[in-house]
């Protein structure tokens, strides 16, 4: 049997602007109930890997309230585990502070569990995708690396912080950032399968070429010198690429489309968070809701038009919500109009009677009150 | 292993006036208010008085009950210290038996006591609706020195043939108790909720199996033969909200409650009683463009195109377009098709409703 170990890797996440100043871009809510790393967590559980290293890079605040010691993700919660793996060492030296380093710092992990091979996902990446096909690949063709691509329509505009792979005979023999210049491109998902002895050669390799390099930085190298060519994984299917506070809004919001929704989502491919116990939500007698999710423990009096509402989130009435987002436990006061806009957690907008973007998306900070 | 204080709940019962909703399961297992089980309710209450031993008597289809209790993990209950064990009736030396009754269920397992070497034993039904801190009822157990106390509330005149029904001193000791009487001399009503000493409720069941007329039930048959005995049996009035959901009516009205009444809002978010339950892993619920909510409760997984009034939606519920449903308590996975028009209905888990009901005086059952 072949042991396999998944990485959730947050080294290198994008921004997502105001929203990650104080969280990985990983614990950031999404769809009312889930952290973005859910989906990564979740594509592992689903694809029968049950022990899994989360690769942190910055604020491990957020990422342990998160997780805490859950064992929601794991089939057997005496041998599955999502250990959180933070460089310490590295912590304070953005330069130094990458996924190689990070799991040179943890390599006990790999020691302790000796898989045969890793997977190494992204969780700024966000796809529903199994990866029993691709270990399968992998392991027939012998590879040291596969990794993942998606064939795209719209490389101009989305994907626009990834990578491009070059494709000779149905393997990768190039990697190069997405200048945004061709809309038809084959963006790399930042997923990696390594065979783990190889694994130990690139941590050993590495240094002697930077001590800076990442692992997609190594990569890089490797491919653009013509020293390796690594195997190809075509993903079908929905993936996007979080990298700004317009499109985790868009992305967002896409998900408002029922069809969208159920396509992505499907009954045999659950998603697993923690669960905070809520009751299930309530609507008062002038309630008016409409194209919205809505989650546990909210409490709706007022309008709700085009919106995402998450846990505990209270909009009383007179108070109108329209093409908006908002976090956990936030208050939108009676006859409060918000539009356009992501309210983050812990909000009280009582006395503002109206809050609304233009172009892009208006943010409101974790516990302003208005 | 000793404990001082441990809970018995009885969870066998069928449930037979909840018609074919306990065809298959046992009725603590019957799905409420939008996301629970009945059963939730006296198991979150245990978590939440620091009671960390319940052993959970089951009989009656007992297979989905019996798996959802688990380890007790729903409600925290699988702790180093915890113990959650369900105990069905089971093959003995001595040959092999039903529970014949609830003191008998709790006779049976007298050597699961024993080894647990308890001071108190809680005993709970898996019936009610309501939240309760069982610690605060021990002290009160504790202060007036009883053998068993009983926890009380006030019914009305007309249902009180339907309880235990009981006379109190001016300290609350019992003086008198009739299980189910004709003729009832109070409206305080037992709620089935008792806390014995562990060696006064050793000595009565065993004295009680002997007994061959006895029904071996603790209304019936033990409190009035501790009465007799001259033990002391106290009253502890129970002020809030409490429903016996042992039927159709009654577990839509529970359900309604939950919308309604101030008192019951309470029950489901309450920072001191938390309740758990099972997560459904379910995405948060979705409106779509034509839908109408309002004065209702709606649980995660549900998918509304419709217009819900004054209703309780469970989990993955679908209410398509043209649907409309009032007054309604959909149970889990029910599909309600397009052009349905349902009032004063309880739709049984699963089901696909092709056609308009409506409830009128009596609320219908919808099971197919």
């Amino acid at each position: 049997m072949t042991k396999i170990m998944g990485f959730c890797n947050l080294h290198g996440n994008k921004s997502l602007g105001p929203l990650t100043e104080n969280r990985p871009l990983g614990s950031t809510s999404f769809l009312a109930r889930y952290a973005l790393m859910d989906f990564t967590l979740s594509n592992f559980s689903n694809s029968g890997i049950d022990k899994v290293g989360i690769l942190i890079e910055t604020q491990p605040r957020s990422i342990m309230k998160h997780l805490g010691s859950t064992n929601v993700f794991n089939n057997n919660t005496k041998l599955g585990f999502e250990q959180v793996l933070y460089n310490e060492k590295h912590a304070n030296n953005p330069l130094y502070n990458h996924d190689l380093n990070n799991l040179r710092a943890n390599d006990w992990l790999l020691l302790d569990n000796k898989p045969d091979v890793v997977i190494i996902a992204p969780s700024d990446i966000f796809y529903t995708f199994d990866f029993k096909p691709l270990i399968k690949q992998h392991l027939e063709q012998k590879e040291k690396v596969t990794m993942v691509y998606s064939k795209i329509k719209t490389g101009k505009t989305q994907f626009k912080t990834c990578d491009v792979v070059s494709l000779q005979q149905g393997r990768v023999v190039g990697l190069l950032q997405n200048l945004g210049s061709k809309d038809d491109v084959d963006v790399s998902l930042d997923t990696f399968v390594i065979s783990t002895t190889y694994l130990y050669q690139l941590l050993t390799l590495a240094p002697t070429i930077s001590a800076t390099f990442s692992l997609k930085e190594l990569v890089r190298h490797l491919l653009n010198q013509g020293t390796e060519t690594f195997g190809a994984y075509k993903h079908n299917g929905y993936a996007r690429s979080f990298d700004g506070l317009q499109s985790y809004f868009d992305y967002s919001m896409e998900f408002l489309d029922y069809d969208f929704r159920r396509k992505v989502f499907t009954e045999d491919w659950p998603i697993y968070t923690i669960s905070h116990n809520t009751a299930p939500a309530s609507y008062g007698p002038n309630a008016i809701v409409k194209n919205s999710m809505i989650a546990n423990g909210a409490k709706i009096y007022g309008t709700v038009i085009n919106s995402i509402i998450s846990r505990n989130v209270i909009i009383e009435e007179g108070a109108r919500v329209e093409n908006s987002i908002i976090f956990t436990d936030t208050k939108v006061g009676a006859d409060v109009t918000v539009k356009e806009a992501i309210v983050d957690k812990y909000v009280k907008i009582e006395k503002t009677k109206l809050l609304a973007g233009k172009e892009s998306p208006l943010y409101i900070k974790q516990g302003e009150k208005l | 292993m000793e404990k001082e204080f441990v809970a018995m709940l009885l969870a066998g019962g069928k449930g037979t006036r909840l018609e074919s909703l306990t065809k298959k399961i046992a009725k603590p297992a019957v799905n409420f208010g939008g996301k629970y089980r009945i059963i939730d309710f006296p198991l979150s209450n245990c978590a939440n008085s620091g009671i960390d031993t319940v052993g959970v008597l089951t009989q009656y289809e007992a297979i989905l009950l019996n798996t959802y209790i688990g380890n007790g993990e729903k409600w925290g209950l699988n702790g180093i210290h915890s113990l959650t064990a369900t105990l069905p009736p089971r093959q003995t030396e001595e040959g092999n038996v039903w529970y014949r009754g609830t003191a008998d269920a709790i006779y049976q397992n007298i050597d699961f006591l024993d080894n647990l070497k308890p001071s108190y034993v809680l005993i709970l039904s898996g019936d009610h609706i309501y939240r309760m801190n069982y610690q605060s009822m021990l002290e009160a157990h504790k202060l007036a020195n009883a053998d068993l106390t009983v926890a009380v509330i006030q019914v009305e005149k007309k249902e009180a043939s339907r309880f235990g029904i009981m006379t109190v001193d001016a300290d609350q000791m019992i003086v008198q108790f009739e299980e189910k009487p004709a003729q009832p001399k109070s409206t305080l009503a037992s709620m089935g909720i008792y806390i014995f000493n562990y060696k006064e409720l050793r000595q009565a069941l065993i004295a009680d199996a002997k007994d061959e007329t006895s029904e071996h039930d603790f209304g019936k048959n033990i409190i009035p033969t501790l009465l007799k005995a001259k033990k002391r049996l106290l009253a502890y009035p129970f002020k809030g909200y409490w429903r016996d959901v042992g039927t159709i009516e009654s577990l839509w009205e529970a359900n309604m409650d939950l919308i309604n009444l101030n008192e019951a809002k309470g029950l489901l978010q309450n920072d001191d009683l938390k309740l758990f339950t099972e997560d459904t892993r379910s995405l948060p619920h979705y409106l779509g463009e034509k839908a109408k909510v309002k004065d209702s409760l709606i649980n995660q997984g549900a998918v509304i195109f419709g217009s819900v009034d004054h209703s309780v939606i469970f989990h993955d519920v679908v209410i398509e377009e043209g649907a409309s449903v009032v007054d309604a308590v959909v149970m889990p996975g029910a599909i309600i098709k397009s052009g349905s028009v349902l009032k004063k209905v309880l739709v049984a888990p699963n089901v696909k409703v092709d056609r308009s009901i409506n409830g009128g005086a009596n609320v219908i059952l919808v099971d197919k």
